[in-house]
C-alpha cells in the first residue's frame, strides 16, 4: 500500500462514521455569552483601577489626618522593621475602624502603616517587594488583600515572644495577621557551654552596636520549647533531651544600610560564640541546627565511653 | 460582518472536523463537544482566522487540542494515561494487521498518537507543521510518529514527509 493509497482507504472509513449536523445558532449564542463576560470583567477592572487610584490619590490627606494618632506613620515616615501584616477580613469603615482602635490601644503594636485598597494597595506591596524593605509582604497577604479589596497594613510589634498571638487574639473576626516568619535577620549562637560572663559580654557588645535595630535573647529554655514543638513527633528525642544541652542565642534584626558580612564577623571572633548564621531559613533548619548541636554534645560523651 | 460567511464556513467545517476526530480515536460525544468549542472560539477571532490559508485546519488543531486535553484529565482522574496506554499496544502492531483488508481495523491497533498523527495528515491533509501544533510537539516528532504509523500499517514510507517538510 502507498500513502496515496491510504489516503483512499481513510476516506472510506471516514465517509463510513454517521454525519454530523452542527447548529450554528448554539455557537452565535455560547459566543455571544463568552464576549459578555469578558466585557463585564474588563469593566470590573477598569472600575478597580479608577477607585483604587482616587482612594490612593484623594485619600491622601485624610491619611495625613488620621496619622495625627501616636502609632500611625504618616507617608513621609518608614517603618524600620515590618514584623506582620494585618489584612481586614472585609472592606468596610466599621471593620476597619475596630481594627484601627485595637492597633492603636494593643500594647504589642510599637508602630503601623496603613496602605489604600484595591490596585493601590497591590502595587505598593510590590513596590515594598522591589526596594527590598525589611519585610515584605508574603504573595499570600497581597493576593488576599486584593481580592478583598480592603486596606492592607503593614505593623511593627514588640519584641515579646507572643506579641503576635496577642495581637491575633485582639483582632478577633476583624481582620487576620500575616507575621513574617523571618523576624530577624541574623543569629548568633553561643557555644552550648559557654559561660555567663561570656553571653554577658556578648549582649554588652549588642546593646552598644549601631548596625543593628533590636536584639532578642532566647535562652535555653526558649530554644527548648522550639525544640519541642518541631519534634513533637518524636517524645523519644525530646525526653533525651534537656534545655541546657541546647545553645543560646541572640536574634537580631539589622539596621536597613548595615551589612550582614561585618556583623557577621565582628561577632564570630568573640569567646563563647559558635556560629554566627544569616537570613534564617525557617525554623526547622534552625531545629534541625540546634538538633545537630545538641547530638554534638552528646557525641562527646559517647566518643569518651567507646573503648 | 461575520454573519453569512461563517454560516456557511461553519457548514463546511463541522461535519469533516468531527468525523476526523472520532477517526482519530474520539468518541462521537467528545469529537462534537471539541469541534463546536473550536468553531465557537473560530467566531471569536474570526476576522484573524479567516485570513489564514487553511481556516479549517485552524479549527482541526484546535479542536484535536480540546480532545487532547479532555484525555488528559479524564487520565488524570482515573491515573491512566491514554497517551502511553497498555491497552491500545495489546495487539501486535506488525504482523496481523498486513494481512487484514480494512483500514478501520488496522488504524484501531495504532497507538493515540500515531493516530492523531494518521488521521492529522491523511484524512485532514493538513502540513506537517500544523499536525506538530495540532499534537503539542515538534515537526521531528511528528515524522518520526507518521514513520512509525506507517510501518506499522505496512505502507511504503516514501519521501512525501521531507518533501513537504522542506516547503
Amino acid at each position: 500500500m502507498r500513502t496515496d493509497e491510504l489516503r483512499r482507504e481513510l476516506g472510506v472509513v471516514w465517509a463510513e462514521i454517521a454525519p454530523f449536523t452542527g447548529d450554528v445558532r448554539t455557537v452565535r449564542r455560547r459566543v455571544a455569552r463568552r464576549r459578555a463576560v469578558t466585557a463585564s470583567v474588563v469593566v470590573l477592572l477598569l472600575v478597580t483601577t479608577v477607585v483604587g487610584v482616587i482612594t490612593a490619590l484623594g485619600g491622601g490627606h485624610r491619611r495625613v489626618e488620621v496619622a495625627t494618632t501616636h502609632k500611625q506613620l504618616g507617608p513621609s515616615q518608614e517603618m524600620r522593621h515590618v514584623s506582620g501584616w494585618v489584612v481586614p477580613t472585609d472592606s468596610s469603615a466599621n471593620t476597619f475602624a475596630s481594627v484601627q482602635q485595637t492597633l492603636e490601644t494593643s500594647s504589642v503594636v510599637e508602630q503601623y502603616e496603613v496602605f489604600p485598597p484595591g490596585t493601590a494597595a497591590q502595587m505598593l506591596a510590590i513596590t515594598y517587594l522591589a526596594m527590598g524593605r525589611p519585610a515584605p509582604p508574603s504573595a499570600k497577604t497581597v493576593a488576599t488583600c486584593s481580592a478583598l479589596h480592603t486596606r492592607l497594613v503593614a505593623v511593627q510589634l514588640r519584641s515579646s515572644p507572643d506579641a503576635a498571638t496577642r495581637l491575633r487574639d485582639s483582632l478577633a473576626n476583624d481582620a487576620k495577621l500575616y507575621t513574617n516568619p523571618n523576624d530577624w535577620d541574623m543569629e548568633v549562637v553561643m557555644k552550648v557551654g559557654a559561660s555567663l560572663a561570656q553571653t554577658r559580654a556578648i549582649q554588652a557588645a549588642l546593646a552598644a552596636d549601631h548596625d543593628l535595630t533590636s536584639y532578642r535573647f532566647v535562652d535555653h529554655q526558649a530554644a527548648y520549647d522550639t525544640f519541642k514543638k518541631d519534634f513533637a513527633d518524636q517524645p523519644a528525642l525530646v525526653e533525651s533531651t534537656k534545655p541546657s544541652d541546647l545553645p543560646e542565642s541572640f536574634r537580631l534584626q539589622l539596621a536597613p544600610a548595615a551589612s550582614h558580612a561585618t556583623v557577621e564577623h565582628r561577632y564570630q571572633v568573640l569567646p563563647g560564640v559558635d556560629t554566627v548564621s544569616g537570613p534564617p531559613g525557617g525554623t526547622l533548619g534552625g531545629a534541625f541546627f540546634s538538633f545537630s548541636l545538641a547530638q554534638q554534645a552528646c557525641g562527646t560523651n559517647d566518643r569518651g565511653s567507646k573503648p | 460582518m461575520a454573519g453569512q460567511e461563517f454560516d456557511e464556513f461553519f457548514r463546511a467545517c463541522f461535519d469533516p472536523v468531527a468525523r476526523a476526530l472520532m477517526l482519530a480515536g474520539a468518541e462521537r460525544e467528545l469529537a462534537y463537544d471539541a469541534t463546536q468549542e473550536a468553531l465557537v472560539r473560530a467566531l471569536r477571532r474570526w476576522r484573524q482566522v479567516r485570513e489564514l490559508s487553511r481556516p479549517d485546519g485552524w479549527v482541526y488543531v484546535v479542536a484535536m487540542n480540546y480532545v487532547r486535553d479532555r484525555w488528559r484529565r479524564q487520565a488524570r482522574l482515573r491515573r491512566h494515561d491514554p497517551d502511553r496506554a497498555g491497552g491500545w499496544a495489546s495487539v501486535d502492531p506488525s504482523g496481523a494487521i498486513a494481512t487484514r483488508l480494512c483500514v478501520r481495523d488496522a488504524i484501531a491497533t495504532l497507538p493515540p498518537r500515531q493516530r492523531q498523527a494518521v488521521v492529522l495528515r491523511y484524512v485532514a491533509d493538513l502540513p506537517l507543521f500544523d499536525v506538530a501544533a495540532a499534537m503539542g510537539c515538534s515537526v521531528g516528532t511528528v515524522k518520526s510518529t507518521l514513520h512509525a504509523a506507517l510501518r506499522a500499517l505496512r505502507v511504503e514510507i516514501d519521501d512525501e514527509e521531507d518533501a513537504d517538510a522542506d516547503g
